[in-house]
């Protein structure tokens, strides 16, 4: 899949912008504050329909515009026709997404079109930060591969939003079993379609993150990616697919944390405690252990691992976007791992420094200024 | 003030209908006045009588001018069978296809603490009460997302003591429809709810 144009207006600090992109590698260059990310921000929201900073859609609206309209120009199997144009206009408050000019039947079809892995400075601290980071990047990256594993998760936060409603509002009353029971039913069959979902991604994501590491950490280190779960210690050490298991598991576990959960109004387990263990034999769990230097090569390793992910699943390969991240790897061997995924699928880089790339013939180079893209 | 207030508040009363706007009820308005006054009188008229005479039957629950409900009265329809659904307008529905001939039960609602809404907001005390030995069968006919099959499974475990036929709407690719058009999702619901032919 290529995005071969994007045309933006009164998105963030850009009034009217048509840029076309290479096939390979394209690097936006410029001071701070120009508008670079900007612009990967537009892509990501072609790809997911949303934003990966602003909280609100009203943010990228350009000061004092109505709306903003960002468009895109692709080709790709999963398109009807090539190239195919999807295109995004919000008022701040509602959006609208067309494919070819025809609205989307749901906005969330929109996920799985235009497919993107995002490496931010951000990302660079998966490692360390708390459990919901790594389950959202395993959760975005899936999302991008399965509709099915999209509805499983909505349907699982859905149920899981009425059942934390109804467990708080029976604070202090009788507590109504056959509801209780229905709920737990409910929880049970998401959850365990979700856990699956992930089980089966972390199957294959698992080994290419440690084949990744070894290369970037010269085969000094093995990195372990496992699927943490109270219910299941267990697979610690496996990535067996534990469907069937993790439903019977989490029933068991809602029953023994009934009193806890009437008492506090909250569902304490499910794969929405869950996480993902990054380990290192003999030395322990990374999250704990890790050096500055292991969490940014694991993060590194993870990042590139989900683009062969997305590959796997569904045959296409992601857009890359790296924003303002090269410079942290300067290490030869980081770099080059980075250089060899940009070589396999079309990249868009943001930098301050783009001398590296000037003698590059898969570069095209562009010059952000003030709200405008030149080439 | 842009309208004397007679307009206003015609204005008002139409903008509070679901669906209608501002404008739209400004259009109504204008075309409401712009009527003879026997024609605007026969719709006032309807919509008086239609809510004096409409009212839920005691039985079902279904929306009915006389009590009980016409369905409810109608001995030749098999009084062995109740379908649960959530409100009249699926009654309605069901109705159309003129194959169910069995009996209604509308709950008012379906399960959902973030409306608010308990078992005991819905009319269950009611459809257990019309359970006798004559019952054999209930099917569950609440909507197949997240709160009707709440619902569906509550109600399922307050009736499985009971010793009756429970059963539940099918579900999958529309008829008519061919499958390779329904969506991925669909199909694979499709395809975990297969049965041996």
């Amino acid at each position: 899949m290529i995005l071969k144009k994007i045309e933006l207006r009164n998105f963030r600090n850009y009034v009217r912008q048509s840029s076309e992109f290479s096939e390979r590698v394209n690097i936006f260059s410029g001071a701070n504050a120009q508008g670079k990310t900007n612009l990967l921000e537009a892509i990501y929201l072609l790809a997911l329909g949303k934003s990966f900073r602003a909280g609100h859609d009203r943010e990228l609206v350009r000061h004092d515009c109505q709306a903003f309209s960002v468009q895109g120009m692709l080709t790709g199997d999963v398109f009807p026709v090539q190239p195919s144009t999807i295109t995004i206009n919000s008022d701040g408050s509602r959006k609208k997404i067309f494919l070819n000019g025809t609205p989307l039947r749901k906005q969330t079809d929109l996920v799985g079109m235009a497919k993107v892995v995002l490496f931010a400075p951000e990302d660079l601290q998966i490692v360390k930060s708390a459990p919901s980071f790594r389950r959202q990047f395993l959760d975005i990256g899936l999302a991008q591969c399965s509709s099915i594993y999209r509805d499983d998760l909505y349907r699982y936060t859905a149920v899981l939003t009425q059942r934390n409603r109804f467990l708080k509002d029976q604070i202090g009353k009788r507590v109504d079993r056959n509801e209780l029971a229905a709920w737990n039913d409910q929880l049970i069959k998401y959850a365990n379609r979700v856990a699956a979902g992930r089980y089966h991604g972390l199957a294959i994501l698992a080994p290419i993150a440690s084949r990744y590491h070894a290369m970037v950490s010269n085969q000094r280190e093995e990195l372990h990616v496992s699927y943490k779960s109270a219910l299941n210690p267990a697979s610690k050490s496996s990535l067996e697919p534990a469907a069937e298991t993790y439903g019977h598991a989490l029933a068991a576990k809602l029953h023994e944390l009934e009193y806890a959960e009437l008492a506090r109004g909250l569902t304490l387990a499910g794969p929405h405690r869950d996480d993902l263990m990054l380990t290192i034999p003999d030395q322990g769990e990374l999250r704990v252990y890790a050096s500055q230097g292991q969490s940014r090569t694991a993060a590194l390793a993870l990042k590139m691992a989900l683009v062969e992910l997305i590959k796997e699943m569904t045959g296409d390969y992601p857009l890359l976007l790296l924003d303002d991240v090269l410079s942290e790897f300067d290490n030869e061997r980081k770099s080059a791992l980075l250089e060899t995924v940009m070589g396999i699928t079309q990249t868009f880089i943001t930098t301050t420094d783009p001398e590296r790339f000037s003698d590059n013939p898969d570069c095209k180079m562009f010059r952000v200024e003030g709200g405008a893209i030149q080439e | 003030m842009f309208y004397a207030p007679p307009m206003a508040r015609l204005i008002t009363e139409l903008s509070r209908l679901p669906g209608i706007g501002p404008k739209t009820a400004q259009r109504l308005a204008f075309y409401l006045l712009g009527q003879d006054k026997q024609d605007v009188q026969r719709l006032a008229d309807s919509l008086i009588e239609a809510k004096e005479k409409m009212s839920f039957c005691p039985i079902c629950g279904h929306l009915t001018d006389v009590h009980p409900c016409s369905i409810c009265t109608d001995a030749s329809r098999n009084a062995s069978i109740i379908c649960v659904v959530e409100g009249p307008s699926d009654v309605i529905a069901l109705e159309k296809t003129r194959e169910f001939k069995g009996r209604y039960h509308v709950l008012h609602g379906a399960i959902s603490p973030l409306d608010g809404i308990g078992p005991e907001d819905l009319r269950i005390r009611e459809l257990l009460s019309r359970i006798n030995d004559d019952i054999k069968e209930i099917i569950l006919a609440t909507d197949p997302n997240i709160e009707g099959e709440t619902t569906a499974l509550y109600l399922t475990k307050l009736l499985r003591p009971l010793n009756l036929k429970i059963t539940r709407l099918a579900r999958g690719i529309p008829v008519g429809g061919d499958l390779e058009y329904a969506d991925e999702v669909t199909l694979i619901r499709a395809l975990e709810g297969r049965h041996e032919v």
